[in-house]
């Protein structure tokens, strides 16, 4: 086990409210896995991804224990943290755009992990740069590592943010979104580095909506809901019949599937009243789902938090 | 061939961008297209990052002149006409954006964005009408009033296309472009905004133009689909993705998420006069080396000289 997540909670104050962003999350994650986090917008997916990079910004409360080869992130210190972040646990944020550095080259920006962390040498720094352009198929390398981020496209952006973010030789990738607004050409093209990525041993948390993307690649999913995680498993056996009543509901929203869209909630819906927070959209919703259900553990590490499977 | 209920048309449209005065590095974005869309009808347009597929929109709705082509629209040739109107036809043709949120003022509430068009066009509706077509609208889209009042910050990004969506068809336009709508949603808000643009469509009888690079969505919602490379549009019929004939769909069709291909390359030099595919063309012959021409194939268009149905 590499990364062991137990009891977090990440909470936003917000004027005379809590946002329950994160709000009780317990995953394994194993060496050399490739476990996909899905959900809907706000599900709370990318704050979790930050919270195991130790990047969530200040105003927000966590609770909780994240473990990485047995430290607790949570209770390292900043120094301790920044030999871990970007060098053992790298992050691929969304938006290629807004993530890039518009004033500094391309090469420059894939660079600066490296130097912070491995290598000060700049002839060496370049030469891995150049390598590491090769090898996220942005070609020819030598006309492009001194490029601004503004003549990149969108595809070429997104790939050049895998290019930094395994450019410290991470033993963990982050990717947020990796595939959201490119076409399929460069969707092809990030599926393809984080296969080859996968076949080395990285250890790959993908976060995303894109059900097709995670199908044929993703180890495990795990599915979150309102802070929570719902559904825990196999690729296989999750799109094969998902159990959560919101996985269901998300598999049948896809267009091959007939573009089922999940019921809207009602405004009640947003308030946390201790019961199944998804049964105000749920069609198998029965009274006891006003108590709201533990992760029910399945064979093989699969857990289910809904009380149709009691 | 002007069909009774041809909509929208397109001739041998043309667009040439010329970055400097002195002709050089001129790009053609849009290449000799002829489209038409009929009444109540959705064609949609699939094609790579850059293809020209937002330049073709920018000429249908009239935002761009043609370098060369002409534009019917209900039949009526658009070129020479000015001012007034074409005042009166540009308010029958609309578009939804891929970004809703960089579509309207940050500075407006959602409700005084929904109802620009009846101050653009202030001899539809007065007072009293435009408030109570507001309510109406938002309805129709699935809002709730008082969700029109916020500003669009406070809105999720599914909120803000129904409020794009919205102001979209305030005019009961006859020809709606929709670029991406859905590509930065998840999967159950793309499915429901998806079912609202369906169920407007039928109830306006308005043509569609749907752009997307999601081959599951194109095949879900498309009569008809036109693949675009490199300014072209290279083919074009019903069930191109199930059946398709030219190379280049061949290649987009046949990619699995599996990502096991690798990405392909550029082979050789462009030659000028060649088929826009010839670099990638694994069927390439020496025909090839001048451009074809739109073929008609049963009631498939094709453009390759080597296109086998097989």
């Amino acid at each position: 086990m590499i990364l062991d997540v137990q009891q977090l909670y990440v909470h936003f104050p917000v004027s005379s409210t809590v946002i329950r962003a994160v709000d009780g999350v317990d995953i394994n994650i194993e060496q050399s896995e490739t476990l996909a986090i899905i959900g809907e917008s706000g599900s709370g997916k990318s704050v979790l991804g930050l919270a195991l990079l130790g990047l969530l910004p200040a105003n927000c409360t966590v609770n909780g224990v994240i473990r990485y080869h047995g430290n607790n992130l949570l209770t390292l210190s900043e120094n301790e943290l920044e030999m871990i972040r970007g060098r053992k646990i790298a992050w691929v944020p969304q938006n290629p755009t807004g993530a890039m550095n518009p004033s500094m080259t391309v090469g420059n920006q894939i660079g600066e992990p490296i130097s912070l962390h491995i290598e000060k040498n700049k002839t060496k720094i370049r030469k891995k740069v150049l390598e590491l352009l090769q090898f996220v198929r942005i070609i020819p390398p030598e006309e492009r590592i001194d490029s601004y981020p503004y003549s990149f496209s969108g595809g070429m952006l997104q790939r050049s943010l895998v290019a930094m973010g395994i450019s410290g030789h991470p033993e963990v990738l982050v990717a947020d979104e990796p595939t959201k607004g490119i076409d399929i050409m460069n969707k092809q093209a990030i599926t393809y580095l984080l296969r080859v990525l996968r076949e080395e041993g990285i250890t790959l948390i993908i976060i995303t909506h894109d059900l097709p993307f995670v199908q044929n690649f993703a180890d495990r999913i795990a599915v979150m809901y309102s802070g929570r995680i719902v559904e825990i498993r196999g690729r296989q056996g999750f799109f094969d019949g998902p159990l959560h009543p919101y996985s269901r509901g998300l598999l049948r929203s896809l267009p091959e599937n007939g573009l089922h869209p999940i019921p809207s909630g009602t405004e009640d819906s947003e308030e946390n009243d201790g019961g199944c927070r998804f049964r105000f959209r749920c069609t198998s919703a029965i009274e006891r789902c006003r108590i709201e259900p533990p992760l029910i553990p399945f064979p093989e590490g699969s857990a289910v938090r809904c009380w149709l499977y009691d | 061939m002007k069909g009774e209920g041809c909509m929208i048309e397109g001739r041998g449209l043309t667009k040439i961008f010329s970055p400097n005065s002195t002709g050089k590095n001129r790009i053609t974005a849009v290449d000799n297209v002829n489209i038409r869309i009929e009444a109540g009808e959705t064609l949609t347009l699939v094609g790579e990052s850059g293809c020209g597929k937002s330049t073709l929109s920018r000429l249908l709705l009239l935002l761009i002149p043609p370098t060369r082509g002409e534009i019917f629209f209900e039949g009526q040739a658009l070129k020479g006409l000015k001012g007034k109107e074409l005042h009166s036809i540009r308010k029958k043709i609309q578009i939804v954006p891929q970004q809703p949120e960089s579509s309207l003022n940050p500075r407006w509430k959602i409700a005084y964005s929904i109802c620009e068009p009846f101050r653009i066009h202030p001899d539809l509706l007065r007072g009293r009408q435009i408030e109570e077509e507001l309510k109406r609208l938002i309805g129709l889209v699935g809002l709730e009033p008082e969700q029109a009042a916020r500003y669009p910050h406070q809105l999720s990004g599914g909120e803000l296309q129904r409020a794009v969506i919205a102001r979209a068809i305030a005019l009961e336009p006859a020809f709606l472009i929709c670029d991406e709508p859905t590509s930065m949603l998840d999967v159950s808000t793309q499915a429901s905004i998806i079912h609202l643009l369906k169920t407007l469509q039928q109830d306006l009888r308005c043509a569609l133009l749907f752009i997307t690079h999601d081959q599951g969505l194109a095949h879900a919602i498309g009569d008809r689909t036109a693949v675009m490379f490199a300014g072209q549009i290279v083919e074009e019929g019903r069930g191109v993705l199930d059946r398709p004939y030219h190379p280049f769909t061949r290649r987009i069709t046949s990619i699995s998420d599996s990502g096991s291909l690798q990405p392909s390359e550029p082979q050789g030099k462009k030659i000028p006069g060649s088929c826009v595919y010839y670099q990638f063309c694994p069927k390439k012959t020496e025909k090839c080396l001048h451009s074809p021409e739109m073929m008609e194939y049963e009631d498939r268009r094709v453009r390759c000289h080597n296109f086998s149905s097989a």
